[in-house]
């Protein structure tokens, strides 16, 4: 089990290590894997030395990953015309709770909020698959794999968001990882800068 | 190169000149392809970030939420509401008096909670009363708000909703039929049941626990307005997951299947001496399209209208499990979406 460690108990802990050299408590942390000790943010004021390293979910995934993701999904939709559907699809997003039912179309919506592209997390995969539903013979394989990588990308978010792990789940994680890099390449034309466009026209 | 080659043959005849334009044209055109081939990659920080999730989560717990949030909406509780309470005349130090009695407030909530989990009886200071309090962590049952007028009787019910009396009275029946016959069972004589006192509701609340937090509950409130206006807007009637089976049935959704909620309503069964009172819910049931098996192209779950047979049905509300999310996709089709929580997410994969 992998679950939230509590820097605030580690730190009591240790500080009773100190002058009593227990043995117990030093197996204790052995088993956790934690080392005791001071590195250099320790004791500067309004800094937790316990949260310096950790990745936060804001920015690396609502509006690192998904933000990213859907500029490719944009030139996707473009691309195979179903740009409208998906508007369409994203107007029809029924209310359930903890979801705010976005009022505006897809494509109306100049700057995207933390909370507003975490609700895009839980429901881009299905809209997206309302969008292209039907496929003709060509798009067929296109439309799979591309609705393959957004579905493990948002797979993985929301595993990320648990509050324990088991080996379990850090394998499925893995897992959606991989499949992700198997399938991206159905995005990679969208993926040029705008700096290579601008050099390619000159 | 190809530049050049056009300057030295400019006085060539027309059709030369052409063929050379049409050269560089298409050589300019691949140079610029291959640029855009050779730019195009994965390789940007976020991306690369990921790989590190599992082994983070291995070394250092769980990943945390951080947001700004948390500094905005202190600053309302902090500044803005204590504004709002003073009366605006040197308001600094009744905004700081109105925080700290806040505070103060909270604290003593929180310390009542945890004597409660502790103890399960308090004593409530000064007046020596003891007071019974229910575990906090008992699952609070289903309730039903919002009552509308006139449904005094199923027949005044089927008017309000607008469907037949006799399909309401067959669902209702077949319904009676599977519960267990005891004293609470309501008759089945359909000239009895139309006497019975009914109230129709336009909301159910469903407390389900919460996946992460096993002291807390979601309440997920589905509404079933007919068709009435929900605040201001159009009407509200709420997907809603029904359990209808065993695990073995529906394939991927276990037994589950999705419905859309048309109205909860209580029955009292004043004949029976017992005269228990039922909280049923009429919900018009949808059907899952490939035996409820995730579909390998999109990867979802779809389910249908029925295409014959009836589609009405009437479950006790405590067969109603929570609120489901499904988007409409073609023709009398919608796509499962499983991936709106984490509790749906955890359930169907």
């Amino acid at each position: 089990m992998y679950e939230t460690r509590d820097s605030m108990l580690y730190r009591e802990k240790a500080l009773r290590h100190e002058p009593a050299e227990a043995a117990v408590i030093a197996e204790y942390f052995q088993q956790l894997g934690v080392k005791i000790g001071n590195n250099v943010f320790t004791g500067l004021d309004r800094v937790s030395p316990a949260d310096i390293h950790k990745p936060d979910r804001l920015h690396n995934i609502y509006l690192g990953l998904l933000q990213h993701m859907m500029e490719w999904v944009e030139g996707f939709l473009k691309k195979h015309k179903r740009h409208q559907a998906f508007d369409d699809a994203w107007k029809e997003i029924p209310p359930y709770p903890g979801f705010s039912v976005p009022k505006k179309a897809y494509r109306e919506i100049r700057q995207w909020q933390g909370n507003q592209m975490r609700n895009l997390g839980h429901c881009i995969a299905a809209g997206l698959a309302s969008a292209l539903q039907n496929p003709d013979s060509s798009q067929y394989q296109d439309f799979k794999s591309a609705l393959k990588c957004v579905s493990v990308q948002v797979d993985f978010t929301l595993m990320a968001q648990y509050r324990s792990h088991t080996p379990d789940t850090l394998s499925y994680m893995e897992s959606y990882l991989q499949t992700f890099h198997r399938t991206k390449v159905i995005f990679l034309e969208f993926r040029t800068l705008k700096e290579t466009l601008t050099q390619a026209n000159r | 190169m190809a530049d050049q080659r056009a300057k030295e043959v400019h006085h060539g005849t027309v059709a030369n000149r052409r063929r050379l334009a049409d050269q560089v044209r298409v050589e300019r055109s691949d140079r610029q392809a291959d640029l855009i081939w050779r730019e195009k990659h994965f390789n940007f920080i976020k991306m690369h970030y990921l790989t590190h999730f599992a082994s983070h989560v291995r070394r250092f717990g769980s990943i945390s939420m951080y947001s700004t949030e948390m500094g905005e909406l202190a600053h309302k509780d902090q500044n803005k509401d204590g504004y709002r309470r003073s009366n605006k005349n040197e308001a600094a130090r009744q905004i700081l008096s109105h925080y700290d009695r806040q505070h103060a407030q909270g604290i003593r909530l929180q310390t009542i909670e945890s004597l409660l989990k502790v103890e399960g009886v308090i004593v409530v200071e000064d007046s020596g009363m003891e007071m019974l309090t229910v575990p906090s962590c008992s699952s609070p049952g289903r309730v039903l708000k919002g009552c509308m007028k006139n449904t005094s009787r199923l027949t005044e019910l089927c008017t309000a909703l607008d469907i037949h009396y006799s399909n309401m009275m067959e669902e209702i029946l077949r319904f009676i039929r599977q519960t267990a016959a005891d004293d609470r069972r309501l008759p089945a004589d359909p000239a009895e049941l139309g006497l019975l006192p009914v109230e129709g509701y336009v909301q159910l609340e469903i407390p389900g626990p919460d996946l992460q937090e096993t002291d807390r509950f979601q309440i997920h409130r589905a509404r079933c307005t007919g068709t009435r206006a929900f605040r201001n807007g159009g009407s509200r009637n709420d997907w809603v997951w029904v359990q209808t089976g065993g695990e073995a049935n529906y394939g991927d959704l276990r037994g589950r299947g999705v419905a859309w909620s048309l109205a909860p309503f209580k029955i009292r069964n004043i004949l029976s001496e017992a005269a228990a009172v039922h909280g049923l819910a009429l919900v018009r049931i949808l059907d899952p399209l490939n035996g409820g098996r995730f579909d390998i192209a999109s990867g979802h779950i779809r389910v249908g209208n029925r295409i014959n047979g009836r589609d009405m049905r009437i479950v006790s509300i405590g067969a109603v499990i929570r609120q489901a999310q499904v988007i409409p996709s073609g023709e009398k089709q919608w796509i499962v979406n499983h991936r709106i929580d984490l509790t749906t997410f955890n359930e169907i994969y």
